[in-house]
């Protein structure tokens, strides 16, 4: 294959094919590598949610088949299965909760990815893009004009040149790897994560996205978190999905969900419940890149972020890649535009800033009798805007505030929640390990 | 040596991503470890949520 491409990206997810997407349909000659056979499979964790609040500069619609991005302009085509999530529960081990509930609109819409990457990859392949499943990029190099991939399949080695190349390899990405951009990235340490997707749940919430957190019955404290899913195909499967995630440390993280749905708090929700699907992830946390661009060659979705872009932010990111590209071939300062574009809209560039959004989930290294006291304190509240890392927010509000009647009903939590808050720097590391 | 055992391997490819040498990869969407590469770092055993790869004599 000697043809020369103008664009190679690496990486069939979301933000790879919303990127090779849009650079198509400005003309340009696009190869997508992806080191699956299947690009539609996804046997990797993902809570596939769209947020229906802002979240990193961009608002999210959905119309029909169609998701709107309001302020890029722009829309995609989405043909799968929804599943409303009008609440988002973090439940203590007696099973108060920290309420997030919407009623105008879902604190979030669950969607099939694997339906997603299919659609997407459909309108990559109507725009000309040419995909190569079963290849895996091992190497890149900038060059003067252009980049150079050296790319694996089936254990062959072939090198491609492109005038530009985007890495949207993900998590753990090995471009940003190979161009040296690890370097200077501060790791918080790579944690695993092991879920099921399970059918015949009888979850007490309905339509709610959950966190379930102590130790209740468990050996040791946890977080778990649990979530309905539409199916990829027709019909209303039923379809639930539990999650678990450590530091890693040398453990099969199958056995705490076993655990979890057979004698944890929660139990008789899974007394029915069969695994029709076993996934993981292993996520190397590092703080994100605050310029992801070597040369001729830029970073996009997961790969410069940290811990996770989400979905819909991966294909808002891909467009303004594939715009990047495309401007910076008509002489426009392109690539920068799109750095630009990521440093003033990527809510948790500054390393600072993704600790503090943690800084909540530290309360959960209390014991479980504090946890169902803070959580029945909160429970009555109910939160009306959603996105993940700012419940972290809240929650630190709130314990802040209600500091004077803590301290009336429950002196001995004091303490406890005084070393857990800010000013005092708690790493991340130690409070997931728990 | 080491080998993934393909029954307990959940697909999620973060050994293929966080192997130091590169010595694994997804071929025909089954992970495989090139033991001519792999210098058994123990990274994959490590880091792999269900355990999957094993050291075998």
């Amino acid at each position: 294959m000697n043809k020369q491409y103008d664009l190679i990206v690496v990486g069939a997810g979301p933000a790879g094919l919303m990127s090779a997407i849009t650079a198509a349909r400005g003309g340009l000659n696009v190869l997508v590598v992806e080191q699956k056979t299947d690009i539609a499979w996804i046997p990797r964790t993902c809570v596939s949610t769209l947020y229906t609040t802002d979240c990193n500069g961009e608002l999210v619609t959905v119309d029909g088949d169609r998701w709107i991005f309001h302020k890029n302009d722009f829309s995609i085509k989405y043909t799968g299965q929804w599943k409303d999530c009008w609440k988002f529960y973090h439940i203590s081990p007696s099973g108060y909760r920290i309420r997030i509930e919407r009623d105008t609109v879902p604190a979030g819409k669950a969607f099939n990815k694997e339906t997603l990457i299919e659609d997407l990859a459909k309108e990559a392949k109507k725009s000309g893009v040419r995909i190569q499943c079963g290849t895996r990029a091992v190497d890149i190099k900038n060059l003067k004009k252009g980049v150079v991939l050296t790319l694996n399949r089936r254990g062959k080695e072939e090198k491609l040149k492109a005038r530009f190349a985007i890495g949207a390899d993900g998590l753990n990405s090995i471009i940003c790897e190979k161009l040296g951009l690890n370097k200077y990235r501060r790791s918080y340490g790579v944690m695993a994560v092991c879920s099921y997707v399970l059918e015949g749940v009888k979850p007490a919430y309905p339509d709610t996205i959950m966190c379930f957190v102590g130790k209740g019955k468990m050996k040791s404290r946890y977080i778990f978190y649990g979530w309905p899913r539409p199916a990829r195909t027709k019909g209303d499967k039923n379809q639930w999905e539990l999650l678990y995630t450590q530091f890693v440390g040398g453990n099969n993280l199958e056995a705490p969900l076993q655990a979890f749905m057979k004698d944890g708090n929660y139990a008789s929700w899974f007394k029915k419940a069969k695994v029709v699907q076993k996934r993981g992830c292993v996520m190397s946390m590092r703080v994100a890149l605050p310029y992801p661009r070597v040369e001729n060659t830029i970073l996009v979705g997961d790969a410069p972020c940290w811990t996770e872009v989400e979905v819909q932010s991966a294909i808002q990111y891909g467009y303004r890649a594939g715009k990047g590209v495309l401007d910076e071939l008509k002489g426009d300062p392109g690539l920068d535009e799109y750095t630009d574009y990521w440093k003033n809209t990527y809510e948790y560039l500054e390393p600072g800033r993704t600790e503090r959004a943690n800084w909540g989930y530290v309360i959960y290294v209390l014991d479980d009798d504090d946890l169902d006291y803070l959580f029945k304190l909160m429970d009555n509240k109910i939160l009306k805007g959603y996105y993940e890392w700012k419940v972290m927010d809240y929650v630190r509000q709130v314990l802040e505030a209600e500091l004077p009647r803590i301290a009336k009903e429950r002196p001995s939590l004091v303490p406890k929640i005084k070393n857990l808050l800010p000013p005092h720097q708690l790493s991340l590391r130690k409070f997931v390990s728990i | 040596m080491v080998r993934i055992d393909e029954n307990k391997c959940a697909k999620c490819g973060g050994c293929i991503d966080l192997c130091p040498v590169l010595a694994i990869n997804m071929i025909d969407d089954i992970v495989i470890i090139d033991n001519d590469i792999c210098t058994e770092c123990g990274t994959c055993i490590k880091v792999c949520p269900v355990k999957a790869p094993q050291k075998i004599a």
